[in-house]
This record gives C-alpha cells, structure tokens and sequence, in this order.
C-alpha cells in the first residue's frame, strides 16, 4: 500500500472571476502524491500554493480538470461525499488555529467526531486521550480565549487526528506563531509522520520549514515547477 | 445534536438572544391572556348549561344574564307562564346577596328540579320554606367548616343548617348557600318578587316555540333557552377569537421578521466558524439543523416565559373579578409553544440555508 497514490490531480486549472477580471490561480496543474509521502508546498505569494492545497483538502472545486482521491473522481460527488472526505480522510490545519471560541479545547477536538454521529461521552473521552498526546492534557476545559497561539494550534492538531484521517494537511500551520513555537508545532506533525505513517502536506512560504519535508513540490504562475 | 455549541452561542449574545425572545414573549403572552378569557368562559358556560339542559331560563327584561341578581319580576307572572300551551312547570327562584352571603331562595318542592339533574343532598334534608333553615352549597360548608345543626347568623336571624349539598362543580351553586323562597323574600322584604323564572318545557323539543312565546307575551321578561344562551355566548367568543388571531397573527409576524434579522446577522457574523465547521467535515444539513435549532430554541423559550406571564395575568385578573373567569388550559400552553416553535422553524429557515450554502473556503477568507 505503500506506493498507492492517494492524490492524483489532472491539469487542474482554478480561474476566479472577479468583476471582468478573471485571475487564474491554477494553470493545469498535474500531481500526484503517495500514501505516507512528507511533501511542502512552497512558492512566492499568488503563486497558488494555498488554493492548490484547499482543492486537495476539498474545500475547493477547480474550475476544470479532475482530483482523484483514493481513486475516486471528486467532480462526480455531492456536497455530502465532500463533507465525508473532508471529516474522514483529512485533518486540517489552519494558520488561524480557527477554533470554535465558544467551546473548550476537548469540545472543538470532538466536533468533528460529533459530526460524524458519534456520541459526546465517546468523542469527550477520545478528545482527552488527544490533548494528552499533544501535550495538553490539563487543559481539557479551556477556552481558546485562554490559550496561547501555540497551545491553540496543538489543539488544532488534535482536532485534525480525531477521525483518525489518512492525510494531515497545514495551510502555513507555523504563520502565526513565534519561530520557536513554530519548530514545536513542526516536530509535533512530524512526529505524527513518523509514528503513525500519516501522509502530511505542509503550504508554506517559509524555505527553511518547507526544507524539511521530504518532498518539495514548488508553485510558480499557478503551475508546479520541479 | 450541537445543543453546547446552540447554547454556548447564547451565553456569547446573552442581551441579543433575550431581546429576540422577548418579542415572542410579548405575543404569546397576549394571545395566552386573551385566550384564557375564551376558554374560561367557554368552560363555565358549558357547565351552566350541564346543570340546565332543557330548561328555559326567564328573567327581567334589559338584565343581563351575568347579572341576575338585579332582575325581578312579580311573582304573579309565574302562574301566567305556567299556564302557556307547553310548559310543564315554571319555578320562582330567588338570588341575594347578604352579609357576603350569596343566597338563593326556591320552593323544596322544586328542588329536586332545579338541581335533581346532577346534585344530591350530601347530608341532613331539605329546608322548609318559610322556616329559619338553610342548606349549604359544598364549597361554602367547607371553607367555613360548617355541618347539619350549625347555626349561621344572616341579617341578624339565626339560621340553622339543616343539609349540606353534593359537589357540583358550579361556583354559584357550591360556593352558596340555599332557604325557602318565602323566607328569603321576607328577609330581603321583597314578598311576591322573584329573580328567575325556571321553565321546563313537556317536550325539550318545543323549547324554541316557549321561548319565543314568553318573550312575545311578556315585555317585562325576557326568556332564553340553554341553546341560545349557548349561541350568544358562541358568537362573543368568536368575536374575542377573531381579535386573538389578528392579535397573534401580527404578533407573529414581528417576532417572525426579528428572529430572522437577528439570525441572519448572526450567521454573518460567523461565516468563519460556519466554513470551519463545514471545513472539518460538517455537512450542509449539520448546519442547516443547527441554525434552524437555534432560532427555535430563541422562539421556544420566549413562548414559555410568555405562557407563564399569561398564567400569572390571567390568575391577577381572576383575582380582582367576583368570579374566576381566565382559564389557562394545557391545550393553550401546548398551542402557545408549538406555535412559538413554528415560528422559529419559519424565519429560522432562509437564515439556516444561507449558512448551509456557504463555502468550507469561508474558513480562510475571513480572518
């Protein structure tokens, strides 16, 4: 299973129409990516690294051109089939943190079990097993109001492994956060890689982060440049 | 399902989320209010008429039903009703008030008529009619924890009771007290004058045609049979309904039009929790459910506290009448809140599919 390509993207192009302007973020980008691949996506600003990304995770839809995940054509799902991508095969990470503020750490890492039907006692106590595991295991009834940038993220990354997801995606998980916090965060997905094989996909802008990933995939003009 | 998230949001908007029940409050509580005159009334008229179904009820002319005590009419008028083509038996009765004492006076001989149909005599036996005896209404003997033998002293004669009546539910009949018609017209000084005249007519069927006949005989009288008390009571009550549904129609509709300003300023607000939400695997119908949830739950509240406000108006009103007359019923708080929740699933609805449309990619953009 090792060699299994996970993500296979088929010139895929994203045009944004804004007004009369049409901005072409994609260019018919071509990609694959393997199962337990490590790769970073960097590129300058409007390179398109970011919305190559977001239509990866889903979030996205290209405006031509196909995304094979796991061998299924996601231009043939629903709203629903993309939900269930997104809630199963996918943890994501945002710059952000984007935490609900209105729930405590171990109630934003379950959400995502809840949504998938699973009951609060199961997702509360999972949550918890989590939290431990990043390293925040007292800070099960805290609000993101009273949590540092880097505590937020680690929550983030909680929230991201609830399902148990194939694939870990950071869009700039590190842009928030001081150098120091940013490297913990890093070696807290990459130990995640390591242990568990999960495959990770990391957007930054950053050179030295995005050099150590194993894979470098570079976006130039909305395209993929070797 | 999100019920934390639901609430946590209201701890957020504590003012907002109070303001927005309050006009749910405020109409619910009028229509409860309003209602509960309805249903009282409907539920006291109904029980009238139990106690004098086919009975033909004759009092003085321009009297108001409710207000029977002030009708009199001259005795000599019983025997000429008596006398008309179908009436099997005309009975004189007699109310008054004294001392906070409702009285009503009849002959025994009648009473078996008059409230045979439903009423027995608990205990002890009839009075007499020109005797200083009395028999108490259910009520009135145990709120003043009276039995046969007591003696109740009315306008300074000392009365003795001789039988205490049944339950009958009636708060005129339970909550009174009962002696001869002879004896109450001398105690009032108002010999040969009656208040009511109780007709019964030889076949239930002719009771239109004898009343129509003593209302055209008799200027002075004025005759209506339970079926038209009845339809009099029906066409004021459906007055005061119309006025409940006008009421609580724009009642609805402003606290329709202000739950969903709120709510869809509210998913504005959080296009970024909604597309992080959608982001980690929500679907649109996790969305839709909690958005509608939401605005239910705002509306669902409002009604309760408005339905316990109606309670609490229509004991307050109760209070200061001689008569309980608001009824606040179950089915009328069951109306209340279901009503309440159908207007917040309705204005809920276009504020809960903007939030299910929006793009997971929402989660990035606004920042």
């Amino acid at each position: 299973m090792k060699d299994e390509v996970i993500f296979d993207l088929r010139d895929v192009w994203k045009i944004y129409y804004m007004k009369d302007v049409e901005t072409h973020a994609l260019r018919g980008v071509n990609l694959k990516v393997k199962r337990g691949e490590y790769a970073a996506i960097s590129g300058p600003s409007g390179s398109g690294k970011s919305t190559l990304m977001h239509i990866m995770g889903c979030l996205d839809t290209p405006t031509k051109g196909k995304v094979i995940i796991e061998g299924r054509d996601t231009s043939e799902m629903d709203d629903n089939d993309l939900a269930r991508i997104r809630r199963e095969k996918i943890g994501f990470v945002f710059q952000a943190y984007n935490l609900m503020p209105g729930l405590t750490a171990a109630e934003n890492i379950s959400l995502p079990m809840r949504f998938n039907g699973i009951g609060k006692g199961d997702a509360q106590r999972r949550a918890a097993e989590l939290l431990k595991k990043v390293g925040l295991g007292d800070r099960l009834h805290h609000n993101p109001g009273e949590l540092s940038g880097g505590e937020q993220q680690r929550v983030a990354i909680a929230r991201a492994l609830v399902n148990d997801p194939d694939v870990i995606m950071g869009d700039e998980p590190t842009g928030n956060l001081d150098s120091k916090t940013g490297v913990e965060i890093m070696e807290l997905i990459e130990d995640l890689h390591e242990k568990t094989g999960k495959t990770v996909i990391i957007v930054t802008h950053d050179r030295k982060l995005a050099k150590r990933a194993k894979r470098q995939i570079k976006t130039l003009d909305g395209k993929v440049v070797r | 399902m999100m019920w934390e998230m639901i609430f946590r949001e209201f701890e957020r908007h504590k003012l907002r989320t109070a303001l927005t029940a309050l006009g749910v409050t405020i109409g619910i509580f009028l229509v409860t209010s309003i209602s509960s005159f309805s249903e009282g009334i409907m539920y006291y008229v109904n029980e009238q008429i139990a106690i004098t179904a086919g009975l033909i009820i004759v009092i003085e002319d321009d009297i108001p039903q409710y207000a029977m005590q002030q009708s009199e009419i001259d005795q000599d008028l019983v025997e000429e009703v008596r006398a008309l083509v179908g009436v099997e038996d005309a009975i004189p009765i007699m109310f008054a008030t004294i001392d906070g004492i409702s009285i009503t006076g009849t002959n025994p001989e009648d009473e078996n008529i008059i409230r045979g149909v439903s009423i027995e005599l608990a205990d002890g036996s009839d009075f007499e009619v020109d005797k200083d005896e009395l028999v108490l209404g259910y009520d009135y003997a145990q709120r003043n924890d009276h039995s046969v033998g007591d003696i109740i002293e009315i306008d300074d004669v000392d009365f003795e009771v001789v039988g205490i009546l049944e339950e009958s539910g009636d708060d005129g009949i339970d909550g009174g007290v009962n002696t001869g018609l002879l004896r109450l017209q001398r105690l009032t000084d108002k010999e040969d004058i009656v208040s009511m005249i109780m007709v019964k007519p030889a076949s239930a069927a002719d009771a239109d045609i004898i009343e129509q006949a003593i209302n055209d005989e008799f200027d002075e009288l004025n005759a209506a049979s339970d079926q038209s008390i009845m339809s009099s009571v029906n066409e004021m009550l459906s007055q005061l309904n119309m006025l409940t549904f006008a009421l609580g129609s724009i009642a609805a509709l402003i606290s329709g039009i202000v739950i969903m300003n709120v709510m869809i300023i509210s998913v504005r607000e959080r296009r970024r929790e909604i597309g992080t939400m959608k982001a980690i695997g929500a679907t649109n119908r996790h969305i839709l459910l909690t958005v509608l949830l939401e605005a239910v739950t705002i509306s669902v509240s409002g009604a309760v506290v408005g339905v316990i406000l109606g309670f609490g108006g229509a004991t307050a009103v109760n209070s200061i009448l001689p008569q309980s007359i608001a009824l606040v019923t179950p089915r009328l708080i069951v109306q209340g809140i279901l009503f309440a929740a159908f207007i917040g699933a309705v204005s809920g609805f276009i504020p809960a599919r903007q939030a299910a449309k929006l793009d997971p990619i929402e989660a990035i953009r606004y920042e």
